[in-house]
């Protein structure tokens, strides 16, 4: 056991998932993981830099890719926002890259130091045309050490742009942790024939250097990576290619946790740093005889719709607290689509919620529909 | 379909192939014809196939069509490229100095011309292409006088000798289709010569930005945006105002906005990506600002002469934290000016980014103005403060007071009394940053409750034939030309079909949406992207029910009636409607 | 230095034929001029990594039959500098356009050349930006015209040589399309050279900036880059430049040629201090 800081499981987790390249920029709540990574990186025979902006800084990663590193780069919100044009780059490119973003209260600069969730919607749609990424989430030091792994893992597995979101109070925070092993994707390097499509289905990484002369680029392009006339049917191709993967294995990717929903009228659905408020929430109503439960994501998305259904089927109601003015909401009322009533609890002043706050809006909740448990006076 | 007939021309990048379509349609616009006129291009300057079609008819039309009645083709690669497009017996104009080949099956009347040759007869070898334009002119039964007058008055500038070298092309072309024996192979019904505009999408936003007194512009070259960037350049100086071509050119757009001028950026894709900081901290300062996105394929660099509406979700959600957007689409050349205007309202009147989200068909392709709605528009520069308020204040002025509605009192740089703090950190009323969880939810509500009345705003959204029908089209952008074609064309086969137009994406006018809606038995959402991104707004605003059914178009060509057409017939067997 | 006639297709992408660039353009030229300096160099292309950015140059990459990456506007060289930290024996060459290279990506260049990555940057410079239709560039000379000066330039060039000398490169050339005898072997210098390179070749763009400028046809325009050149002492030591030699005739030849701690270098003693075993690769 040891007392470990958010941002430095993170850090370790990069090491531990074979992370030999790091690339950033300074920037609250964030930069304590590019301060670890400076010390890490060398001593493991990584590289670490320095660059002179967040543009800059995913670039490197890209570029470290394809040099054949796995590589990470760490921001929070106004460095995130930078990055969107080359993390399309990554997403048309299909390069594993693993970009942290430590949420802070935006817009803008907005409260640099404090936590918020602003980001949900922007990691899934940030960059501009269509395209697949990978995001996940957690509430807890050791859940982001287990996340960060996995994000690598993912990443490599899907030749995605992996996204951690995490917020300013988990980066900060440092909570007693036993690292748990988690198993690590290594990269595999195939034979290389003539005929090798380095962008043909399930085609594996394989950077420069190879001996196979691959071409990368942002245009459209087919399985051979150059971009020819009807680029955009290979596009087609490409894209439901990356679609259909991730649907097809969606219970393997999706991570959460589920507290008490065998029978609970109430699920609060919660991700990231609003978990941990919501498990005692839960344990609240319990105790004052509300049948509520907890469904918890780390994979935010792919949006796991499936696992939605499938967990509120018997649902009275859904509360979703967030550190936004209900970002994650949208998307579940409409994969709810009426069937109970989806209510969103949001917050944007900076301040976590209280398990207090949780219970009594659940609570307003079942009186307001009337759901047993809950005291008529 | 609208009787419409379509004449493209085709060779090599940087041949002149675009000017040879504008003067060819541009005399039929003269003619009183409506025109729709699109290239095929890539990126990339001179050489390489390009071709240009000048679809024509009677009535408005703002789509491509499927087939073509005449190729002119002056390379061989047109030939083998585009034959297919053309009926059977249709002419094909080939120059005869290619010796051009018909590919097996096509079943195309390979007429050989001697361009080159002629224009070389003639002394001038740039002319060949307008040998071409007399020979189709002729094939169209069209008067050669109304190509003279316009040649004429085009190359007067240079002189009487290249006047005299084109219309001696024109006359050449004409006589060889007159001795063929093919004149008015494709006869077209007389129309009544009116002068209309012709012109893009492009044109009209940069004159509707010029007529809502927008006087700064700050860009950076992109396909397909560089046009409104490049007619302002020209066009500014004249009113007073600068275009800047800037590294970072939101910031620009934000600091003179700041300072109380009307100002905008034009970009594409991944300058909008880029942008997505600054378009957060006009957002949190509450700074009016205009962006123009013309889309085109993405992601990253994708294609970027290939037309797409995949920023959507990127318009919308595209920044971190929770900024206040407003996203407006035109569809049409006149919507464009209509939005180029209204943006600049939008933005004074909520104090926030506005992003008027084009694509490459509305910002490239031409197409036939009747005028430019300059009457209907006023400038509104909403709630900034005149300099007698100022002076009567006691205390500090508030320029981030809460108010009821959420649009606070502005005061620009150098108003005595006006002295702000603009900053992207939260801060109070009075600007000072602020960071207790008070004024943080104080400030957040009054910035969001900004645009609720937005949901309902007229013009947000723009139905047609909604009364009784079965099945209503709901899309966004330029598609909307090949939808009301293809509404009309349905209409005319009895089938009952409606469509909406949805102008203000953002916030989702989901109130008149979900009425305009109601009647349907089924929804057919048109857009050209990969993922729907639309409809994934629409069932974001809880509008999406099982009735809901997608078009989606994202190869990178244009969208046709004929597709939209197949898509309600397929539709119809499958809902039984 | 290789005869013209020698072959150099093997170095180059077939499939990508013909290039993107007009009839008349410089771009092509100095593409020649690289891959006379890889074959006088005899590298391996399984180790040499082209990097472009977005604009006619940018398409380089896709023209040599290397690892080859077409990344976005202005960005190049950062790519580049995680390419090469973690894969060192790469050759990495990034051709940048003028706009690409000090509008868009001026933070980058300054950077890269502040490290000294070892890094080979050519800067195809043809005064204006071709691929979007002839806007003015940040090497616009004042008073030139573009589609977004249409009545001259008011805003002041950068001096791409002057800009990578006080930025820290350690080689440092110019020279142009024109001069195609010296260009391979400056361009071979800057990638034999330990440590960051920028090889400027003035090249022409008749199509816009040349038509736009009233400066005639290609031939024509290769004779006004001669014009407006002067060759310093070829190849001697590096000179020392005033500001009042440089008008009325831009100097070209060899810069700056000098030895620094290369950055890659300086990353691996560090390694090697912290004990960190292995390198990266």
């Amino acid at each position: 056991m040891r007392l470990v800081q958010g941002n430095e499981a993170v850090a370790l987790a990069a090491v531990h998932a074979g992370c030999n390249f790091y690339s950033g920029y300074p920037i609250t709540p964030a930069t304590e993981i590019m301060e670890m990574m400076a010390r890490q990186m060398p001593k493991t025979g990584g590289v670490f830099i320095q660059m002179e902006d967040e543009i800059g800084s995913i670039a490197a990663a890209i570029g470290a890719a394809w040099g054949g590193a796995k590589a990470m780069t760490a921001t929070s919100g106004p460095g995130f926002s930078l990055m969107q044009e080359n993390l399309g780059y990554a997403c048309m490119t299909q390069t594993p890259v693993v970009v942290v973003d430590s949420q802070r209260g935006g817009p803008s600069t907005g409260l640099p130091t404090l936590p918020a969730q602003g980001e949900v919607m922007q990691a899934r749609y940030g960059t501009h045309g269509d395209h697949e990424v990978i995001v996940l989430t957690a509430s807890s030091v050791v859940e982001a050490y287990r996340m960060t792994v996995e994000a690598f893992n993912l990443s490599e597995r899907y030749r995605l742009p992996v996204i951690l979101l995490l917020d300013a109070v988990l980066s900060h925070m440092r909570e007693n942790v036993e690292f748990p092993d988690v198993p690590v994707r290594e990269r595999v390097m195939p034979t290389i024939d003539e005929n090798f499509l380095p962008f043909g289905p399930d085609a594996p990484f394989v950077p420069f250097g190879s001996g196979h002369h691959t071409v990368v680029t942002g245009m459209s392009h087919d399985e051979t990576g150059l971009p020819k006339a009807l680029a955009g049917q290979a596009v087609q191709r490409i894209l439901r290619g990356v679609q259909e993967r991730l649907a097809q294995d969606a219970r393997e990717i999706t991570f959460y946790h589920e507290m008490e929903l065998a029978d609970a009228d109430i699920v609060l659905l919660t991700y990231g740093i609003t978990a941990r408020a919501a498990r005692e929430a839960v344990g609240l109503l319990r105790a004052d005889g509300v049948k509520a439960g907890l469904l918890d994501l780390q994979t935010l998305w792919p949006f796991p719709e499936w696992l939605i259904l499938e967990k509120t089927q018997a649902a009275k109601a859904v509360l979703v607290p967030e550190l936004n003015l209900g970002q994650y909401v949208i998307p579940v009322r409409a994969a709810i689509a009426g069937r109970c009533p989806v209510e969103s609890l949001g917050r944007c002043d900076g301040e976590l919620f209280t398990p207090e706050a949780m219970v009594e809006a659940a609570k307003a909740l079942a009186h307001s529909l009337e759901i047993g448990g809950v005291a008529h006076d | 379909m609208p009787e419409s007939l379509a004449w493209m021309i085709g060779g090599d990048q940087g041949e002149g192939i675009d000017a040879t379509g504008d003067v060819f349609g541009r005399v039929l616009s003269r003619l009183g014809y409506y025109i729709y006129g699109y290239r095929h291009f890539s990126s990339r300057i001179k050489g390489g196939h390009t071709n240009f079609t000048v679809r024509i008819a009677r009535e408005r039309i703002l789509a491509p069509q499927d087939e073509v009645e005449v190729l002119v083709a002056l390379t061989q690669e047109t030939i083998d490229r585009n034959c297919a497009l053309l009926r059977d017996g249709a002419p094909l104009l080939a120059d005869s100095q290619l010796k051009p080949t018909l590919p097996e099956g096509c079943q195309a009347q390979l007429v050989e011309i001697p361009l080159t040759q002629v224009a070389r007869e003639i002394g001038a070898p740039v002319v060949r292409n307008m040998v071409a334009v007399g020979a189709s002119a002729a094939l169209f039964g069209l008067p050669i006088d109304a190509f003279e007058t316009y040649v004429r008055e085009k190359f007067e500038r240079k002189g009487a000798e290249v006047v005299a070298q084109n219309i001696a092309a024109l006359g050449r072309g004409h006589a060889f289709i007159e001795e063929a024996g093919l004149v008015a192979r494709f006869a077209l019904p007389d129309a009544v010569p009116r002068e209309r505009y012709l012109m893009t999408g492009n044109d009209s936003l940069s004159l509707g930005a010029l007529a809502a007194g927008c006087r700064i512009m700050a860009a950076y070259p992109i396909t397909p945006a560089t046009d409104i960037m490049e007619n302002l350049a020209s066009l500014f100086p004249r009113f007073g105002g600068a275009v800047c071509q800037m590294e970072a050119a939101i910031t620009l757009v934000i600091g003179a906005n700041y300072a109380g001028a009307r100002a905008m950026t034009a970009t594409s894709g991944p300058g909008f990506s880029l942008m997505q900081e600054g378009i957060g901290l006009a957002s949190m300062t509450e700074i009016p600002a205009v962006v123009i996105d013309t889309q085109r394929v993405g992601p990253s660099t994708g294609m970027p002469t290939k037309n797409e509406q995949s920023d959507l979700m990127a318009a919308v959600f595209g920044g971190h934290g929770e900024g206040q957007r407003i996203v407006i689409a035109p569809g049409t050349a006149v919507q464009a000016f209509d939005d180029g205007f209204e943006a600049f309202n939008l933005a004074d009147r909520y104090q926030c980014p506005v992003i008027v989200l084009s694509d490459l068909a509305l910002a490239q392709w031409l197409q036939s103005v009747e005028d430019l709605p300059l009457k209907g528009h006023l400038i509104d520069r909403g709630a900034i403060v005149d300099q007698a308020e100022l002076d009567r204040l006691t205390g500090e002025f508030e320029r981030y007071r809460v108010t009821e509605d959420g649009v606070s009192p502005r005061a620009l740089p150098g108003m005595q009394k006006g002295q702000f703090l603009a900053t992207g950190v939260e801060h109070a009323a009075s600007g000072k940053v602020s960071e207790t969880p008070q004024n943080r939810v104080a400030q957040m509500e009054k910035r969001s409750r900004k645009l609720e009345p937005l949901r309902a705003r007229p013009g947000a959204i723009e139905a047609r034939h909604l009364d009784g029908a079965d099945i209503v089209i709901a899309c966004f952008g330029s598609v909307i030309g090949a939808v009301d074609e293809a509404v009309d064309a349905l209409r005319r086969e009895g089938v009952r079909v409606g469509r909406v137009q949805v102008r203000q994406l953002w916030p989702m006018p989901d109130v008149p949406l979900a009425a305009a809606l109601a009647g349907a038995r089924a929804v057919l959402v048109v857009e050209q992207n990969a993922t729907g991104e639309m409809r994934q707004l629409m069932r974001i605003a809880s509008l999406e029910d099982g009735r809901y059914h997608s078009l989606l178009h994202f190869d990178g060509t244009l969208l046709s009636p004929q597709r939209v057409i197949e898509a309600v017939h397929e539709l119809r067997v499958e809902e039984e409607v | 230095m290789t005869k013209p006639g020698i072959d150099l297709t093997p170095l180059l992408r077939q499939e990508m034929m013909p290039t993107v660039w007009c009839p008349g353009c410089g771009h092509g030229i100095i593409a020649r001029g690289i891959a006379t300096a890889l074959m006088s160099l005899g590298l391996d292309m399984d180790q040499v990594a082209f990097v472009g950015g977005i604009g006619c140059s940018g398409r380089a990459p896709f023209y040599f039959d290397a690892n080859s990456m077409h990344t976005t506007h202005g960005r190049a060289l950062a790519f580049a500098t995680g390419l090469k930290m973690v894969n060192p024996k790469l050759t990495v060459i990034v051709p940048m356009g003028d706009g690409d290279s000090m509008a868009i990506g001026g933070n980058h260049l300054i950077h890269a050349a502040r490290r000294n990555i070892d890094i080979t940057a050519v800067v195809f410079n043809n005064s204006i930006y071709g691929m979007t239709g002839g806007q003015g560039a940040p090497t616009s000379p004042l008073d030139s015209r573009s589609t977004t000066s249409p009545m001259g330039s008011i805003e002041p060039a950068f001096d791409t040589v002057e800009l990578a000398l006080a930025a820290g490169a350690t080689y440092v050339a110019r020279t142009t399309t024109f001069d195609f005898q010296e260009m391979p072997q400056l361009i071979a210098g800057a990638i034999r050279h330990h440590g960051f390179s920028v090889v400027e070749v003035l090249s022409q763009c008749p199509t816009y900036y040349g038509r736009l400028n009233k400066l005639g046809e290609a031939p024509d325009m290769l004779l006004y880059e001669r014009d407006r050149t002067k060759l310093l002492e070829a190849f001697g030591p590096p000179p020392e430049i005033t500001r009042e030699e440089m008008v009325g005739q831009l100097p070209i030849g060899l810069f700056r040629d000098e030895e620094r701690p290369e950055y890659v270098d300086q990353y691996h003693g560090l390694i090697a201090r912290a004990g960190g075993g292995k390198s990266a690769s």
